[in-house]
């Protein structure tokens, strides 16, 4: 399924749809690449089927959030690893969250190098959105992550479709439902 | 027993020795990690994990029921070392040791490399 953000305005050279699709092709084994905005609607996604996990993504979202000033800054990165899934979830700013979905043998240094490189794109897509839709409302700006490299096209297999590339790192969803009910229960806390 | 900082220096004392690091091959993490020379061995300890698992994978497909004790990269000026812990504390992770090709002796490096398998205390 290709990436589908729920506005219609887009504006710049770059939508943040198209940003969600990149991070998915510059990733391996992805299952699902996803982006929550304010109030933690999805504002696009990249997925065999995202539905399942956007109640995760929600709840880890929240439990960042809910630790408020014990973790300094305005963003945070959060990696949850179980015996079947490994999930990046990305707060950025207030505003933002941008979840990743692979296999628990997922090589976590590379995952979070190759896609720290292009949040900056999202969000600066993201912000060029909300002010193509609102012109009167001048966006602020997000914090972003220190030590960002510079921009590289995705190297991997372009002959591998991306659904395929979906059904290798897709997991049960059972997993999920397991791991929404721990997560809420630390957000329950 | 010897702690991460004191067995990587005593590596990083071997003739040619740039870096060295102590990787998790799960996550592609570095676990500690030294330098003599500024380069990013943070992407190097995740690029190289991707170079193990290719490996294994290959040693499984070939059904060679058999296990990796080193790699060695040669550059036209660099050696890169890898060795495979075999300590049972120590299982999935690799030492990772990047050597300046005209001053490195390669048989001292690897007896060194097995020596801080045994001996560091993470």
């Amino acid at each position: 399924m290709a990436a589908s953000p729920s506005g219609a305005a887009v504006a710049g050279p770059r939508s943040v749809g198209d940003v969600l699709e990149r991070i998915d092709d510059a990733l391996e084994n992805v299952a699902h690449v996803l982006a929550l905005g304010p109030g933690g609607e999805p504002i696009g996604s990249s997925g065999v089927d995202a539905a399942p996990i956007v109640d995760l993504a929600r709840a880890i979202a929240a439990a960042l959030s809910a630790s408020g000033p014990q973790i300094p800054g305005d963003s945070a990165r959060c990696v949850l690893n179980t015996a079947e899934s490994c999930v990046f979830v990305y707060r950025l700013g207030k505003d933002l969250s941008v979840i990743l979905v692979g296999p628990s043998d997922w090589n976590i240094a590379l995952t979070g190098r190759r896609t720290e490189q292009l949040l900056v794109e999202f969000v600066d897509a993201y912000l060029s959105e909300m002010q193509a839709r609102s012109p009167e409302n001048i966006p602020g700006e997000l914090p972003r992550r220190d030590g960002v490299g510079p921009e590289r096209e995705p190297s991997g297999n372009t002959a591998e479709t991306r659904r395929e590339k979906h059904a290798r790192g897709a997991t049960p969803h059972g997993d999920y439902a397991l791991l929404t009910r721990v997560l809420q229960a630390l957000v329950d806390l | 027993m010897s702690t991460a900082d004191e067995a990587l220096s005593k590596i990083l004392e071997l003739d040619g020795a740039m870096a060295v690091a102590v990787v998790d091959y799960g996550s592609g993490l570095a676990l500690v990690q030294k330098q003599l020379v500024m380069f990013d061995l943070e992407l190097a300890a995740a690029a190289n994990t991707e170079v193990i698992r290719a490996k294994l994978r290959a040693i499984e497909q070939l059904g060679l029921d058999d296990s990796i004790e080193d790699i060695l990269i040669t550059l036209g000026n660099q050696y890169h070392l890898i060795r495979l812990s075999q300590r049972d504390g120590l299982r999935g992770t690799f030492t990772y040791l990047v050597l300046e090709r005209g001053r490195a002796n390669l048989a001292l490096a690897r007896r060194a490399l097995a020596t801080l398998d045994e001996t560091i205390s993470l």
